[in-house]
Formats: C-alpha cells, sequence, structure tokens
C-alpha cells in the first residue's frame, strides 16, 4: 500500500536514524577517550552510562507524552516560558554545534591520516560537509529511509570485521575484570554520558513520529541497539590490542581493518570497512546537520527550517577548522569543554524540566 | 536535460578521484620487506626490498622478461619512514608501504635501545601494519636479505609469507608479529619471541648432534638449496633482544602457552631401551592447558598440565612399542620424563637468563586481580624469577601407522 507522505517517519526511520547518530562514534577517537578510562573494563561502560541516562529519558519522554506534539524545544518554551526557554535551548543549539563541527573534524583528520594523507584538511572537509548538506537537505524522511536501507548494510560490515577479527581475539585480555576500580568505572561514564546526548537531542522531532507509542518503544530499541554494539566493538578492541597497547591507538576501528585479513593472501583489507564506515560517518553528520538546525530553528522560532540548513553547514566547516588536529579537537575540545561540561545538562535538564512542571501544573491545573 | 546534469556530475568525479591522493597503479614501488641496521650514530642503515611485479615472470602478457624479481636498496637515515623520499634519488616509482610483510632485524640492533623507537616510525605510518612478520638475523639485515636467495620462489615476499605461514604451523617459529612484539614491550611482563634466521656461510657443518629441533638459525647440518635457516626465537623484553631459544626451546614454550594448539610437531626422543636410537613422534596439543596459579603468598605458585596426543612415526631400534602394552607403557614414560626434563631447564633458563617467561602465564594471573592497578603492583614480572614451578607432562599415545610390529623386530 502506498500512502501519501504527511512529513512523519515511523518507527523503523527514527530507530534507524538515533543508531546512525551515534553507533559509529565506535569508529572515531571516541573509544580512545574511553579507553583512557575504562582500562580493561572499558567495554562495560557503554552499559553503565545507559543506566544513567534511562531515568533522565523516561521523565523527558513522559514530559513529552504529556505535552502532545511538542518537540524538545517547544516543550522547553511552554514549561519554563519564553527568557528561560531560550536560554536553554540556546545552550542546546550550541552544544550540538560545536558537537557536529569537533566530530566533523575528528572524522576529516582520520581519513587524512590514513586515506589521504596529501589532500588539504579543508578541502576533504568541504566536500564531506557540502555531502552532508545535500542530504540533510532532503528532509527528515528521505534521512529515516536511507538510514533504514544503510543499516543492514553497516551491521553486515560489522559482522564481516567481527569474523574476520575472530582469530586474533583474545579473552583473556579483559582481565582484571573492573579495570581501573568500580568507583572510578562509573565516575568515567558518568562524565562521558554526552556520547548518549543525540538521545535526548532527537526528542526535537518527537511530533514527526507517527505514534507516540512508538516513539517509546523506538527509543528503547535504539538504546539497546546502540549499547550492544558499543559492547560488543570494545570488546573487540580490547580482545585483540590487550589494553596498554589500545590506549595507545588513535583510531582503534581502522587500525582493526588494518589488522585483520582475509585468508593469507588478501591481506589489505582496510579500504573495504573504509567504504562502508565513511557512508555511515557521512550519514551521521547529515543528521547532526539536521537536528543543529532543527534545534536552532525552534529557538528562534521559525517553522520553515529546512532553508536553514545551508547556512548551519557553511558555519560548520571554519568551527571544525579551529582545532589544530585531531587531539586537540577531541581530548581538549570535545572531552575537556563538551563532554565534561555537558554531562549535567543532560541528566538535570529532563528533572529540571520535570520539577518546573510539576509546580507548574499544581498552580494551574485548569490551563493544561 | 537531465542528460546534461548527469555529464556535469560525471565530469565532477574525474575531479574527485582521490584529490591530491591521485596514484597511479604502474607508478607505485610497493616496499615488501624492510631490514634495519645500526648506522652511524642515532641513523638506522634501513634496507627496502622492492618487489617488481613485472620482472621474473615467464613469457606473458604484462611481464618484462629481462627485469629481476626485486631491487634491493640499502640508506642511512633517521628512520624508516625518513628514507622514503630518498628512495626516488634511485626508484622513479612513488613508494608504498602497504604491501609491507617482512620486518628483518639484525641481531646487534635488536640488542640495543633504539630499536623500539624505530618500530614507533614503523607503526606510525599510515600503511604499516601490525601483522607485520618479525625476524631477527644473526647478521647485518642488509646482508641477510641480499643472501636470501629462495629457489622455489622467484618473489621474496612470497617466500617469506609462506614461511610465516609453515613455520608457525610447526612450531619452530612462534607467532611472530609485530603487534605482538609492541604489545608484549607495553605491557611489560610479557617476553616476545621474535623468528631467528641467518644466511647460514658454511654449509653442512652443525656444531652439535641437535636431532630434529634443537638447533639455532646456522647450526643445521644441511646441504644445498637456499643459505637462509629460519629456526628459533630471539626473545624480546621490554623492546630489547635479551636471548635466543633453539627451535626445540621455542617448541617447548609455545606448548607452555595455556592456549597454544598445534596440529603437528615431529619430535624424537630417547629410545628408552636401546641406547643411542631414537623414537620419531608426532605430537599434537589439542586441549587448552591446565594452569594454576597461587599468588597469595611472595613467591608466585604456578602448577600447570600439558596434556599431549602422540603418534609414533618411526623406530628404528626395532623395539616393538606398538603391540606390547609395557614397552608401550615404557615409553609413554619415557616422552614424559624427556619433556618434563627439557621444559624444566627451558623454565630456569627464562627464569636465570631472561629473567621474564614467554608462556603467557601472566595473562592468567591477570584474572586474580580485581583492578589493573592491583595487578600492576603485583609486580608478575618481578616476581616470577623466583616463582616454583611445576610442570606436568600427560602423553596419550594415539596412533602408530600403518604398521603395527616393527620391521627386523628383534625378538625378545
Amino acid at each position: 500500500m502506498i500512502k501519501e507522505s504527511d512529513g512523519k517517519i515511523g518507527i523503523r526511520e527514527f530507530v534507524s536514524i538515533i543508531v546512525f547518530s551515534i553507533i559509529l562514534k565506535v569508529a572515531d577517537m571516541t573509544p580512545n577517550l574511553l579507553f583512557k578510562e575504562g582500562m580493561t573494563a572499558t567495554w562495560m561502560m557503554p552499559l553503565i552510562m545507559g543506566g544513567y541516562i534511562l531515568l533522565p529519558l523516561l521523565i523527558l519522554l513522559s514530559l513529552l507524552n504529556r505535552y502532545k506534539s511538542k518537540g524538545l524545544i517547544e516543550l522547553i518554551y511552554s514549561i519554563t516560558g519564553k527568557y528561560v526557554g531560550f536560554i536553554i535551548s540556546f545552550v542546546l543549539t550550541i552544544i550540538s554545534l560545536l558537537g557536529t563541527a569537533v566530530n566533523l573534524r575528528d572524522q576529516v583528520d582520520i581519513l587524512n591520516t590514513l586515506f589521504f594523507p596529501k589532500t588539504p584538511i579543508i578541502v576533504l572537509l568541504i566536500i564531506i560537509t557540502i555531502s552532508c548538506y545535500l542530504i540533510a537537505k532532503r528532509g527528515l524522511e528521505a534521512l529515516g529511509r536511507t538510514c533504514w536501507l544503510l543499516l543492514p548494510i553497516i551491521i553486515a560490515s560489522f559482522i564481516l570485521l567481527v569474523a574476520l577479527a575472530l582469530g586474533e581475539v583474545n579473552l583473556e585480555y579483559i582481565y582484571p575484570i573492573w579495570g581501573p576500580g568500580l568507583s572510578q568505572l562509573f565516575k568515567s561514564s558518568l562524565l562521558h554520558i554526552s556520547i548518549f546526548g543525540e538521545l535526548f537531542l532527537m526528542t526535537t522531532f518527537y511530533p514527526f513520529v507517527r505514534d507516540d507509542k512508538k516513539y517509546y518503544r523506538g527509543t528503547f530499541y535504539s538504546l539497546f541497539i546502540i549499547i550492544t554494539g558499543m559492547v560488543l566493538s570494545f570488546l573487540l578492541y580490547i580482545t585483540v590490542f590487550d589494553y596498554p597497547t589500545i590506549q595507545k591507538i588513535a583510531f582503534p576501528f581502522q587500525a582493526l581493518s588494518l589488522y585483520v585479513s582475509i585468508g593469507y593472501f588478501i591481506a589489505n583489507v582496510e579500504n573495504l570497512f573504509l567504504i562502508f564506515w565513511f557512508i555511515g560517518a557521512i550519514m551521521r553528520f547529515s543528521i547532526y546537520l539536521y537536528v543543529t538546525t532543527a534545534i536552532f530553528a525552534y529557538t528562534i522560532k521559525i517553522e520553515e527550517f529546512e532553508l536553514l540548513i545551508l547556512p548551519v553547514s557553511i558555519v560548520t566547516i571554519p568551527l571544525a577548522l579551529i582545532p589544530e588536529n585531531s587531539i586537540v579537537a577531541m581530548r581538549i575540545f570535545w572531552e575537556d569543554y563538551i563532554l565534561k561540561f555537558t554531562w549535567p545538562f543532560f541528566i538535570l535538564l529532563p528533572i529540571f524540566l520535570w520539577i518546573v512542571d510539576y509546580f507548574k501544573g499544581r498552580v494551574n491545573d485548569e490551563v493544561c | 536535460m537531465k542528460f546534461v546534469k548527469l555529464t556535469l556530475v560525471l565530469i565532477i568525479v574525474l575531479f574527485i578521484s582521490g584529490c591530491w591522493d591521485r596514484s597511479e597503479l604502474e607508478r607505485q614501488a610497493y616496499i615488501v620487506a624492510i631490514g634495519l641496521d645500526q648506522g652511524r650514530d642515532k641513523n638506522v642503515e634501513v634496507t627496502y626490498l622492492i618487489a617488481n611485479p613485472q620482472g621474473g615472470g615467464g613469457p606473458e602478457v604484462g611481464t618484462a622478461q629481462g627485469e629481476p624479481p626485486s631491487e634491493v636498496i640499502t640508506l642511512e637515515v633517521p628512520d624508516i619512514v625518513a628514507g622514503l623520499d630518498l628512495l626516488n634519488a634511485t626508484v622513479p616509482r612513488e613508494i608504498n608501504f602497504g604491501h609491507i610483510s617482512t620486518l628483518i632485524i639484525s641481531e646487534k640492533f635488536a640488542r640495543g635501545e633504539q630499536l623500539i623507537y624505530n618500530l614507533d616510525a614503523a607503526i606510525r605510518e599510515r600503511q604499516t601494519g601490525r601483522k607485520t612478520f618479525v625476524i631477527v638475523s644473526k647478521e647485518k639485515a642488509s646482508d641477510f636479505i641480499r643472501g636470501n636467495k629462495p629457489l622455489l620462489e622467484t618473489r621474496a615476499n612470497k617466500f617469506y609469507d609462506f614461511m610465516r605461514i609453515r613455520l608457525k604451523k610447526i612450531g619452530i617459529v612462534g607467532p611472530a608479529k609485530l603487534h605482538y612484539l609492541l604489545k608484549r614491550t607495553e605491557s611489560k611482563d610479557e617476553l616476545f619471541l621474535a623468528a631467528y634466521a641467518t644466511v647460514a656461510k658454511k654449509e653442512g657443518k652443525g656444531k652439535k648432534q641437535g636431532y630434529e629441533d634443537d638447533y639455532l638459525p646456522g647450526e643445521i647440518p644441511k646441504k644445498g638449496g637456499n643459505p637462509t635457516q629460519i629456526i628459533g626465537s630471539a626473545v624480546f623484553k621490554e623492546g630489547k633482544m635479551v636471548g635466543r631459544l633453539t627451535g626445540e626451546e621455542t617448541r617447548l614454550a609455545l606448548l607452555l602457552r595455556p592456549h597454544y594448539k598445534t596440529a603437528s610437531m615431529i619430535f624424537t626422543f630417547p629410545d628408552p631401551i636401546s641406547k643411542g636410537y631414537r623414537v620419531t613422534m608426532r605430537l599434537k596439543k589439542h586441549r587448552d592447558s591446565e594452569l594454576k596459579l597461587d599468588l597469595s603468598e611472595d613467591d608466585p605458585n604456578i602448577k600447570t598440565t600439558i596434556s599431549i596426543v602422540a603418534h609414533i612415526l618411526a623406530i628404528v631400534s626395532g623395539n616393538n612399542y606398538t603391540d606390547n602394552l609395557q614397552k608401550q607403557e615404557l615409553l609413554k614414560k619415557s616422552i614424559e620424563d624427556s619433556l618434563e626434563n627439557k621444559i624444566k631447564d627451558l623454565i630456569d633458563k627464562t627464569q636465570k637468563d631472561f629473567r621474564g617467561e614467554p608462556f603467557l602465564w601472566v595473562l592468567e594471573a591477570r584474572k586474580k586481580f580485581t583492578t589493573f592497578s592491583e595487578y600492576r603492583n603485583y609486580n608478575w614480572i618481578g616476581r616470577y624469577p623466583y616463582a616454583k614451578v611445576e610442570v606436568k607432562v600427560e602423553v596419550d599415545l594415539k596412533g602408530f601407522g600403518k604398521q603395527v610390529t616393527p620391521t627386523g623386530h628383534r625378538i625378545d
């Protein structure tokens, strides 16, 4: 049955979008940040982080459910009012924009380091941004459908990588089991929960998902896929490379694809995985551009936000050029400036909204 | 209109084919092996073995019959990568590191402090992988690469690849990947076994009687063929070569690794009845060894049981070890004793000479700790030399080939 497009997406598309926006972090420098903290127990960190964000996420979803047909930014405005709402939304815009720029830069640096060493970074950056812009311009529906189409391919390539690496895996490398110790593990997981921040940012599109119940289900499906994927990848990295070594490897995913081979004679398979990884990365940044634009547009209350994607894309390029290299981009800009400042935001914002809503709801119950 | 759009898109494709990194297959020179020697001051002498995909072939299309299959060039440069452009003073093609499969280090350089820092260059470069096979040569690496004259393979890279695969299967050389060298250097608690090799100058003169595998390179009593001998291990501790193991010691070290499995190792053992004769066996290890560590005292207590399946291949003494069950038992006992004694000597050697273990026992020790800092504080490598080790070998005599009673069997 062919239905007329209503500008909304179904659960499959929604899950694919969220998965794409987060899972590809296992293939950039994020593992390097986490292994520094989690040592041999890094593979547990996604589980712990999932536990941390569960409650705030549930609170946020129940709020969204109460204020039907409102996305995250509209919700913030209607709960906290014009001024506070603007400040919070503006902060979210900044987080999203900087996150996009810094992660894009990291991605470009990986390409530059491993595959195109002679090409100037700015050229790679412009080409990628243009591709992402062209995809993001097609709108949420197109994004969702493309992600849904690509998801099986990305998963298949990941399974292929696991299968090829299986001969190199030594499960004993995960010992000592608690890595830096349980308390340290919980602490550093908390500091890095912004890695899952897109889950919160994606609630901007709450009204665009066909069914409220499906939104709940979709969020938990994607959370499940993301956590499983991350745990498996981190397990793979640690069991192939072992702890002190993995911490020194800048891009574990690419190092792994360089390390495995198909049989004895097809030794260089990194370019095969480059294709899948690159397609995934393009999708990821298209989503980032779209989300950033949407948040920005809702903040300044513009309805037709798809025209804003171009300016946002153009702003991203100089922002991505600010860090001198990927170490500065990821260790300083991303980890020290963004991750370590935004984690309370993602945990406290839903709770804050809920408290305000609770007291407001008591005062003017009739209005609601 | 559609046609115009499509043409425009296709024209764009011409310009984005690799951006600045466009490269032509024909203008690439592929390096397949690299040799490292000590140069003057902090420099290294790097020997590049460049493969010629066209050369050395038969009269087919696309081959250049007059060209040799490879070119060997030695440069003195600060590190492996620094020579990339300098190579172009002689080689007209762009140098490509993507196919390096073998790294040859001279023993003198391997024993020095500089090696581990030079490997950084090898691993930082984007194309070089961690799966590179590491060989330590007794002589200078450049002499080794030039002296290696494989007769069955035209291409040197094929020779090294086949050797790596074959030697790993029979165990006279360990799985000597560059990744393991780096990993064990970084973990500080493990020893790494690199392949040990030489291009023997004198033929046929073995220094000692090593039977089937107890040789260092250059000692094998052999005549004819390629002068190269790759057997035994160069032992690395903290990124520096500290000693060597013969082929047999390497095999025993591998057998001591709890999860090491092998399909075939041909061993000979002294005949327990007729002195001077030896019984030839094929040993297989299909099961993980049992390994128990007790770290509660100051010195670790290590107990391990290795179960091995043995097949008789030859009994030149003519003793009936096949259908005489008492003699079978006697043979089994003597094999177990013989292996246990050899293993004891090997462990003594690792404790006294190397002060560390290549048996991956540390991985078992890691399970005893809950956090990484506890494990680091325990200082496994510092305590291992004082460990009490008990090794038990259990042999199952599973097969005896397609003869029952030996030919020329002496009647008892």
